[in-house]
C-alpha cells in the first residue's frame, strides 16, 4: 500500500483505538458476566482490525487476548487473577503501539 | 458494483469503505446492525453482503438466516467478513465465502471478485 494511503489509515485508527484501550483497561478493574462480553468484543475487534489499518501486532496482541476470552466463554469459566495481569500487560502493549 | 457491508464497529466499515470504494472503485452502502442491515439489502439489492458474524442483538448467523429467508434477498450473495475465532462458524452457515479480519485494504476488492467468479 501506498504510503499515504497507509498513513491516512493509521491516522483514522489511532485516536478511536486509544479510546478502546481506555475502555479495557476500565473494564479490567471488574471483570465478572456482565464485564465479560464487553471485553469480548473488545478484543475481537483488536485482532480484526488492528493489521489492516497497519498495526499487525496489535491484531497479533488481539488474536491472544480473543484466543483466551473465547475458551473462557464456551466453557461458561471466568478468568483467574493470573489471566487478568495477563490481559493487562497485553493492553500496555496495545497502548505502546499506538504511540 | 455495490456491496452492502453490515458491521457493528465502525472501524471495519470505515476501512471497507475506504478499501471497495477507493481502491475498489465499487459502491459502499453500510449499515451497523443486522437489522438494519437485512432493511437495506430489501430496499438496495446491493450485489454483495459482506456480513459480520461478531454483533450484538441479530448477530452475523441470524442476519444471515433472515436474508436467506426473505426472497427480495435470499439470491443476493453473501461473504463473512469475520476474525479467525469465528471463521468456523461462518463457514458451516454456508455463506459463499468467508474472509478474514484483518483483511489487506489493497486486496479486498479483488478477493470479493475471485469469491463471486469461482
Amino acid at each position: 500500500m501506498s504510503d499515504p494511503l497507509l498513513e491516512e489509515l493509521r491516522e483514522q485508527y489511532r485516536d478511536g483505538a486509544r479510546v478502546r484501550v481506555a475502555e479495557v483497561e476500565a473494564l479490567l478493574e471488574r471483570v465478572d458476566a456482565e464485564t465479560l462480553p464487553q471485553l469480548t468484543r473488545h478484543f475481537h475487534a483488536f485482532a480484526g482490525m488492528g493489521a489492516t489499518y497497519g498495526f499487525p501486532r496489535i491484531s497479533a496482541l488481539g488474536d491472544e487476548l480473543e484466543g483466551s476470552i473465547l475458551a473462557l466463554v464456551r466453557s461458561e469459566a471466568m478468568p483467574d487473577a493470573a489471566t487478568v495481569a495477563r490481559w493487562r500487560d497485553v493492553m500496555r502493549e496495545i497502548a505502546r503501539e499506538l504511540c | 458494483m455495490k456491496v452492502l457491508v453490515i458491521d457493528d464497529e465502525k472501524d471495519v466499515r470505515f476501512a471497507a469503505r475506504f478499501s471497495l470504494g477507493r481502491v475498489g472503485r465499487m459502491r459502499v452502502i453500510e449499515a451497523a446492525n443486522g437489522e438494519d442491515g437485512v432493511a437495506r439489502a430489501r430496499s438496495e439489492q446491493p450485489d454483495l453482503i459482506l456480513l459480520d458474524m461478531m454483533m450484538p442483538g441479530m448477530d452475523g448467523a441470524a442476519t444471515f438466516h433472515a436474508l436467506r429467508a426473505d426472497a427480495r434477498t435470499a439470491s443476493i450473495p453473501v461473504v463473512f467478513l469475520t476474525a479467525k475465532g469465528m471463521a468456523a462458524e461462518a463457514r458451516e452457515l454456508g455463506a459463499r465465502g468467508v474472509l478474514l479480519k484483518p483483511f489487506n485494504p489493497m486486496s479486498l476488492a479483488s478477493e470479493i471478485a475471485a469469491i463471486l467468479a469461482s
